[in-house]
């Protein structure tokens, strides 16, 4: 049996002010899979998106990616494995140009010279940005500046995806963007977003979390189609997925990904 | 906003196109050359031993700055802040020196505290104008490289580069907090609470800061940063940097001896 990309067990955790953002939560995430998080505000989506990234220490439970745990020490060598695209990408791309924002993982992992140059440019040429090398991060509209801090990510040739939020601060046409951009790759995927539409796009299949709690963990088509849970839990289905009953929502499901359908869904 | 020091990088100058390792490295010598100090020449300001060169100091400066094309009007307006503070320095320096020697109307000023005033502007101005040379004519995050490739600390070169980086965000983010402010009928000075509306958006300015430094600092972890940042660079040592770099040495040299000897 292949090593899950990520394997989360039992993972509990607190912020210093006590508040439990994580309880007990376990998923498991396989190669070439991808998995939709959704929940309302102050589920816990980008604490765990932070967890699995190895940023918070967990109380209890743990965390593995590639069967590999972040350990108490900076675990530079897993990272290149994690790639992290956070909601404010203002904040992810703080090098000066994009070649040098998009050049930095990569410098840190040890890549040197010619390399560097063509990981920036492959990576660039992927979320269909070349030619931007010398451009600001910061004079980029909220569309490219996501891209280039996809593509900082994509440089490090990372084998999971964690995306929070990626449709945040884009307009219809960037989020069409980033949706056929997405289609094209097979890491393993994992979106926390509250964009359902995006969600059900991207992942065949999602969590629902709320209170840091997996409420569910299914198809996103079904899960979707039932509105009553939906409600429940503080989300409804955006205006162009109401009316569609689970065979419609079924046909939209993964629609952009290139990652093979799971078993059983 | 306020154009940053690098605004006028992209004009084409013989320091413009300066390697800037060599420009960083020759220019910052002629900055020490000209802020060394004759010993003695506190108790005793002597026109051919400290006035002469520190004239000649600025006026190299002023050479230095009229060959880049910077416009002067951009120099002239970031040297207002720190012309007030010398200003004060000429104001006080003749008032507060021990020897008393000099009536101007009411007033009796120290002489000596007047030519040690003068030969402190002159030196200041001579070192500020060099800034200008040295930070402004290639895109800050060039001249932060090179100073990486002289060997400065990489800490330092990271909190400067920083620093740098995101005083204007800071200062979008204050403009927008007061814009806030005003479009619900803030108005500075007329409020009674303009202390605590200004202490609360300074307040929120900082947290937000921290909260943004941890963010950074998380993506940066994210893409395997561990304390040190690795540069790429495409600096070219060509004869004529060489060239200037000799220029610059010779004339720091020049400098250093005229005033120690």
């Amino acid at each position: 049996m292949s090593v899950p990309a990520i394997r989360v067990h039992d993972l509990t955790f607190s912020y210093p002010d006590g508040r439990k953002a994580i309880d007990d939560v376990n998923l498991e995430l396989a190669a070439n899979e991808s998995l939709g998080i959704v929940g309302p505000n102050g589920a816990g989506k980008t604490t765990l998106i932070h967890l699995i990234a190895g940023l918070h220490r967990a109380q209890s439970g743990g965390v593995e990616i590639l069967g590999q745990r972040f350990g108490d020490r900076e675990n530079t060598a897993l990272r290149r494995h994690v790639g992290v695209v956070f909601q404010e990408t203002e904040d992810q791309c703080f090098n000066p140009t994009v070649f040098d924002d998009v050049a930095f993982g990569p410098l840190n992992f040890g890549l040197q010279g010619k390399s560097i140059e063509e990981r920036v440019a492959d990576a660039l040429r992927q979320v269909g940005l070349a030619g931007f090398e010398d451009r600001v991060p910061h004079h980029l509209s909220s569309g490219e500046r996501r891209r280039v801090a996809l593509a900082g990510v994509l440089s490090c040739e990372p084998s999971v995806l964690l995306l929070d939020e990626p449709t945040s601060g884009l307009d219809p046409r960037g989020r069409r963007e980033l949706l056929e951009l997405l289609g094209g790759m097979d890491q393993a995927l994992l979106v926390a977003s509250h964009d359902l539409e995006f969600v059900l796009r991207t992942c065949r299949r999602s969590i629902l979390i709320d209170g840091g709690r997996v409420i569910a963990d299914d198809p996103t088509a079904k899960l979707l189609a039932d509105a009553r849970a939906l409600e429940q839990h503080g989300l409804e289905p955006p205006l162009g997925l109401r009316g569609l009953d689970r065979e419609g929502l079924e046909r939209m499901s993964g629609t952009v990904s290139a990652r093979p359908p799971e078993e059983g869904s | 906003m306020t154009p940053g020091l690098d605004h006028f990088a992209h004009l084409d100058s013989i320091i413009h196109r300066w390697d800037p390792r060599w420009k960083t490295a020759g220019l910052s010598l002629l900055l020490l050359a000209t802020a060394i100090e004759r010993p003695g020449s506190r108790a005793d300001v002597s026109l051919s031993s400290d006035y002469l060169p520190a004239l000649v100091g600025l006026g190299l400066s002023i050479a230095t700055l009229l060959l880049t094309r910077i416009p002067l009007a951009f120099v002239a307006r970031r040297l207002i802040a720190p012309g007030v503070f010398l200003s004060l320095l000429v104001v006080l320096l003749p008032l507060l020196h021990p020897d008393k020697d000099l009536e101007v109307g009411p007033l009796i000023l120290s002489r000596q505290g007047l030519e040690l005033a003068g030969l402190i502007v002159l030196r200041a101005l001579a070192m500020l104008i060099l800034v200008f040379p040295i930070f402004s004519t290639a895109r800050f995050d060039l001249t932060m490289k090179a100073l990486r490739r002289l060997r400065l600390p990489s800490a330092l070169v990271q909190i400067l580069f920083f620093t740098y980086r995101y005083l204007f965000l800071s200062t979008d983010q204050i403009a927008r907090l007061r814009r806030a402010a005003r479009a619900r009928g803030f108005v500075p000075l007329r409020s009674p609470r303009t202390l605590r509306t200004i202490g609360n958006g300074l307040g929120i300015a900082l947290v937000t800061s921290v909260d943004r430094t941890r963010r950074i600092h998380d993506a940066m972890r994210c893409r395997g940063y561990s304390g040190e940042i690795s540069i790429v660079d495409d600096f070219r040592t060509r004869r004529s940097d060489l060239a200037l770099f000799v220029v610059a040495l010779l004339l720091a040299g020049a400098l250093v001896f005229w005033r120690l000897t």
